[in-house]
């Protein structure tokens, strides 16, 4: 009779099968994923083909050993041992590690990769940030051999003088992508200004670490804005999509990066010559525009005013000079007619007293007009702002004093006595200055301001 | 003049394009008196020499930086 064995024991022998049948260990087994889970960093899904499927499990320690991102839908060849999970019984395929499989497939995960990352938002226009204009130091992640770093170091010899700082970086094959990561970070810690992610031209396989979600991620979360420059100008990879710039090339890289040397001169020449012209033009204005002050109140316009005006004055004292010297001479006939008691050497005197004080104003004005004119030009040179109002009211002060000098020589003169109501009493000897002079019933002549009358005495009193 | 030169000495190429660029607005907007105006193209002249003393005078560095167990180190690089 057949032994009887418990489920156990059943699935137990089943494992041990299988465990021991070399054509189900160490062995790859194409496939695509799908239903993948991740649970603590173990990953479970199902590997499947277009007859069949077999449940499949990585655990994290396998994980570490790939390159990329298990995700449903790719296809990819996984390293492993067949097994059975006892307590239920379940065939499943227990995987070391996986890579994937086929070109065809690494287009489909670039077009995964960029959906997802784009549906993020990572290509953004809006995260994209300005590049600096005057960088002082750039970074460049790429290969320490290749012919980037060198193209990179000999364009920017004739460009904007920035230090550039080489992080080196494997930039094919496995684990590239962790080494571009880590000159990202490398960079930004250490404090750049703008960052140069890239290599040359080559397969898709060769410029796959671009494409890996962690340079991505990296170049997302770079403090500083990245430019990427990856193989040729018809190679797109993701790093082109996220990167705050893209370059054609890595020759093109550091033109975006560090603006032309000779541009810069120019463009410095052109501000320096632009303040130049801008400071001669405000130059010339006022130039100018002294020149038309100069000629509205020029010096020689000032200089006839005032000798004009010197001329006036001098006119002026003129007029009152023979106005003054012909009614001295109308009293001196008066005086003729006046008593010979009257002293006319008194008269005379007053008159000459009065011409010589005449002649003082005269001198007087005349220094003081002169001095107003120097004054005046001496004023004119230093003042810039309306000179001729200062002047013209230093002359205009003059013109009002030559008035006053004027109206007050005529208020001291001889007939302004008459003026104010006294009048000269004469007899047939002259003038008389005492009423014992004087008979009642004789005849005298009384000369007033505007003539003179002949009187007959009624009556007198003298003084006592 | 002497404090905008030593201020001018520790600007950024970047920072005196701009107070140059700015000097010009201000000259080009107007209104500057005459004694403003030459201030302002004395600076400008300060600026434009600051500037071109970093474009002809800055030594370039081309270095390397890798991770050591001692922190981050920085080498000359030698371009082969």
């Amino acid at each position: 009779m057949a032994e009887i064995i418990t489920v156990t024991q059943l699935n137990n022998r089943a494992k041990t099968i299988l465990g021991q049948n070399p054509s189900v260990q160490s062995i790859w087994v194409e496939g695509e994923i799908s239903n993948l889970k991740n649970y603590n960093g173990n990953y479970y899904f199902v590997l499947k083909d277009a007859d069949s499927q077999v449940s499949s499990v990585l655990f994290r320690s396998g994980r570490s050993r790939m390159d990329f991102e298990p995700q449903d839908s790719l296809k990819v060849s996984a390293f492993g041992s067949v097994s059975l999970y006892t307590p239920r019984g379940q065939f499943q395929f227990v995987a070391e590690t996986m890579r994937r499989s086929g070109v065809g497939d690494l287009y489909r995960q670039f077009e995964l990769l960029k959906a997802k990352l784009e549906k993020e938002g990572l290509f953004d226009p809006s995260r994209k940030r300005p590049l600096p204009k005057y960088p002082r130091r750039i970074g460049v992640v790429t290969s320490e051999q290749g012919a980037v770093i060198h193209d990179i170091i000999t364009t920017s010899a004739t460009r904007f003088p920035a230090d550039i700082v080489l992080a080196p970086a494997q930039v094919q094959g496995e684990g590239a992508w962790k080494t571009i990561v880590h000159g990202i970070e490398l960079l930004n810690r250490l404090g750049v200004d703008v960052i140069i992610v890239g290599r040359g031209g080559g397969s898709i396989e060769d410029l796959w670490p671009f494409n890996e979600e962690p340079v991505a991620r990296a170049i997302a979360a770079s403090a500083v804005p990245v430019v990427s420059a990856v193989g040729h100008e018809t190679d797109f990879t993701i790093a082109d999509f996220v990167a705050d710039a893209r370059a054609p090339t890595p020759t093109g890289a550091s033109v975006l990066v560090l603006r032309d040397g000779k541009e810069i001169r120019d463009s410095l020449s052109a501000m320096s010559a632009r303040v130049e012209g801008l400071l001669s033009g405000i130059l010339d204005r006022k130039r100018s525009e002294l020149r038309y002050l100069e000629g509205r109140i020029g010096l020689k316009q000032i200089e006839q005013e005032l000798s004009m005006r010197e001329l006036r004055l001098g006119s002026t004292f003129d007029r009152i000079r023979g106005l003054v010297e012909s009614r001295m001479a109308v009293a001196k006939g008066s005086f003729k007619e006046v008593d010979s008691r009257l002293s006319p050497e008194s008269a005379l005197k007053d008159i000459s007293r009065y011409l010589e004080r005449l002649s003082s104003w005269d001198r007087i004005v005349r220094s003081q007009t002169s001095r107003a004119c120097s004054q005046g030009r001496t004023r004119l040179s230093s003042v810039s702002d309306r000179p001729e109002r200062a002047v013209l009211s230093v002359l205009e002060g003059y013109r009002f004093k030559t008035e006053s000098v004027s109206a007050h020589l005529e208020s001291v003169g001889p007939y302004s006595v008459l003026s104010r109501g006294y009048a000269i009493v004469s007899g047939g000897d002259g003038v008389l200055t005492s009423v014992r002079d004087i008979e009642i019933g004789g005849t005298i002549n009384v000369t007033m301001r505007d003539g003179s009358v002949k009187a007959t005495v009624q009556s007198k009193e003298e003084k006592k | 003049m002497r404090g905008f030169k030593e201020e001018v000495e520790s600007m950024s190429f970047e920072q005196a394009m701009d107070a140059l660029g700015g000097l010009v607005k201000e000259l080009e907007t107007g209104g500057t008196g005459l004694d403003q105006s030459i201030e302002i193209y004395e600076k400008a002249v300060i600026l434009r020499d600051h500037c071109r003393k970093i474009l002809e005078e800055s030594e370039r560095r081309i270095q390397k930086i890798t991770e050591t167990s001692e922190g981050l180190a920085i080498d000359d690089f030698k371009d082969a």
